[in-house]
């Protein structure tokens, strides 16, 4: 038996299904245990959405993997319907359900991965009057660095949050200077210094870095829990050709907890830095016109949120009030808008944002397994139907 | 069999695919946004403070010119500090203060007043106090004794510690400094430094007025300093409306 063909069986064996689906039991079991200490966030991120888990799971160094991730149980998985269904694969009546069922179930594997892969979730966050043109994820932050020569325009450019944690140097085309990240910090804690205390508790010597101490502190695991993330970053001009010139544009702490972004001189104008959750513009803009929120009588129980947008899109000529409220979400561009909550003041209206080319997937798939079953259990009725019909006749 | 397995490698590699390279995530984006300029139709604006950024071409909306966006979680919410007392000069905020203001006295005395943002705790309100009396020259204090020494305002923001430290650090000059009167006011993810340092007479002199103002600084409407972080009164707001995945 040629290797190709004891690999195919392998593939396609219900052994590897069944141990597949095993280890996603003990994936889920491990993932909730390990929520108490990570949160969720983090979890679902080391768990669920990766190949691999690794050990030890805070560590920069030296790691092994220990059990498959979400991501590689769930494409085996996948591999293996698919070898099962081509490996057994005979066009014929009796099994067109069975096929029919296989077939949904890839159709929804598939679909998990393919939305977790290309589905972005943000929200937009708006007060009455307000018009923006992009949402937020507050789970991730980027770094930006805004070049403010231009009269026109800001030339924005966004280093992730993925890049900042990896560390070294980011050498940024169009750019007169480099970014050297010294230091990430995936939560932290930011005190002001005193004037007298020595320049060694200082985390770093420009900007409001100068004036405060920033420390590493445990990440948050509760279910409303932020981490405050940090960065200490030194920024070096280049030269001609992108080799580093001599000098520096010092150091500079970047902070989604500094009350302010900060600015600094370079190349005749000026720039601004600012460490602020990741951003999602839109080649269209929404305005709240209005806001309501309705509670039961004499509770605090929510009834009802509804925003009154106005949606304007100049390249599509698209300009249209629309009434956005529970279960009734607004689909525009391949993003879906949805009425998530409010702010504290009962005055913002918080707009929940998906991106998922693939929703329609468990859709198609549910109605194609539903439709599988119907003919393998008509099938059969049919058949146990005849054969009771003959045993009736003798 | 051969169609089969090739049916399957083609699979095989197109997951693995998928898996590996189809992440942004990780890219650093480079792009242009219409020109983010501090407005400032009333006066002073804090710094992170936006004008609304529509696209190129964008058509006018009737009654946002004044409208100023926060720039969210990371940025200053936009805050009303209200209408200071008259003889408070106003400073320009640097890149650290949300709001500065200087008053004179007779014989050069000054005092400086400033109100800080920062995210989170910030160390707490003893660490903060503390940080405070080093400054004049004092020792630490206990959570007794704060208790002891501090005053409880309400405010907009909330419960604001009010505190009233003297000493006079060796080498300082009397004109200028001797005497602290500050407030710390937090929020679920944001903690409010209000501080007046200077002459211990004039900030004497100015310590109700201090006190008033700081009782009426608050987060512009809309603008809510909480409302950038999940908390449970958010979390209770949560509809039941389930995203479709």
């Amino acid at each position: 038996m040629s290797m190709w063909r004891r690999f195919f069986d392998f593939i396609s064996s219900m052994k590897l299904a069944i141990a597949c689906l095993a280890a996603a039991t003990v994936l889920v079991f491990a993932g909730t245990l390990a929520q108490v200490h990570f949160g969720t966030h983090v979890v679902q991120e080391r768990y669920f959405q990766s190949m691999l888990i690794w050990w030890p799971t805070e560590s920069h160094g030296f790691r092994i993997p220990v059990f498959p991730g979400g991501h590689l149980l769930g494409a085996v998985l996948l591999v293996n319907l698919l070898a099962a269904h081509l490996r057994r694969f005979r066009l014929n009546l009796r099994n067109t359900g069975m096929h029919l069922i296989h077939g949904g179930l890839i159709i929804m594997l598939a679909g998990g991965l393919f939305t977790d892969l290309f589905s972005v979730e943000s929200q937009l966050q708006i007060a009455p009057g307000e018009t923006k043109n992009y949402s937020e994820d507050a789970r991730f932050v980027e770094l930006v660095i805004v070049d403010q020569r231009n009269s026109d325009a800001d030339r924005v450019t966004a280093i992730p949050e993925a890049r900042l944690r990896r560390g070294g140097t980011v050498n940024l085309s169009g750019l007169p200077f480099q970014v050297v990240i010294q230091h990430y910090y995936e939560n932290s804690q930011i005190q002001m210094l005193d004037k007298a205390e020595t320049n060694a508790g200082r985390a770093a010597d420009h900007g409001v870095g100068a004036q405060v101490s920033v420390r590493e502190i445990p990440r948050a695991t509760s279910v409303d829990g932020v981490d405050l993330k940090s960065a200490v970053i030194q920024l070096v001009p280049t030269a001609e050709g992108g080799v580093a010139a001599t000098g520096s544009l010092g150091t500079w702490l970047v902070s989604e907890g500094l009350g302010a972004t900060q600015t600094f001189s370079c190349a005749g104008g000026p720039w601004r830095l600012e460490m602020r959750p990741v951003r999602y513009y839109k080649p269209y803009s929404i305005t709240l016109q209005k806001f309501t929120h309705e509670n039961y009588p004499g509770t605090d129980i929510p009834k009802n949120f509804a925003s009154q947008i106005t949606l304007i899109d100049p390249s599509h000529s698209v300009n249209r009030d629309v009434l956005i409220y529970m279960n009734h979400p607004l689909r525009y561009a391949g993003e879906t808008y949805y009425q998530s909550g409010f702010g504290k003041d009962d005055q913002t209206s918080i707009l929940q944002v998906v991106h998922n080319p693939s929703f329609v997937a468990p859709y198609i798939a549910c109605v194609v397994i539903g439709f599988g079953m119907l003919i393998q259990f008509c099938y059969h009725f049919v058949g146990f139907t005849r054969r009771t019909n003959v045993t009736r006749a003798k | 069999m051969k169609l089969q397995q090739s049916f399957l490698l083609f699979g095989i590699i197109s997951i693995s695919a998928l898996n590996s390279g189809c992440n942004d995530k990780q890219d650093t984006k480079v792009y242009s946004v219409a020109k983010e300029t501090p407005a400032a139709p009333h006066g002073a604006t804090p710094p992170g403070s936006v004008m609304p950024v529509t696209p190129a071409g964008h058509p006018s909306v009737g009654g946002i010119t004044d409208v100023q966006i926060p720039s969210g979680k990371a940025s200053a919410p936009e805050i009303d500090t209200g209408t200071p007392p008259p003889q408070w000069k106003m400073k320009a905020p640097s890149s650290m203060r949300v709001a500065s203001f200087e008053v004179n006295g007779e014989k050069e005395a000054t005092a400086d007043i400033s109100l800080i943002l920062l995210n989170g705790a910030a160390g707490g309100v003893l660490a903060n106090v503390n940080r405070w009396q080093s400054q004049l020259g004092q020792p630490d204090l206990t959570e007794e004794t704060l208790a002891q020494k501090a005053q409880v305002i309400d405010s907009p923001l909330g419960k604001v510690t009010v505190v009233d430290l003297q000493g006079l650090p060796a080498g300082a000059d009397a004109a200028k400094d001797g005497r602290i009167v500050a407030g710390v006011a937090s929020t679920d993810n944001m903690t409010f430094f209000f501080k007046m340092r200077g002459n211990a007479e004039l900030v004497g002199a100015q310590k109700e007025d201090f006190v008033k103002w700081v009782s009426k600084v608050r987060v512009a409407a809309g603008k809510p300093a909480a409302e950038a972080s999940p908390s449970p009164d958010n979390a209770a707001a949560t509809t039941p409306a389930t995203p479709a995945k």
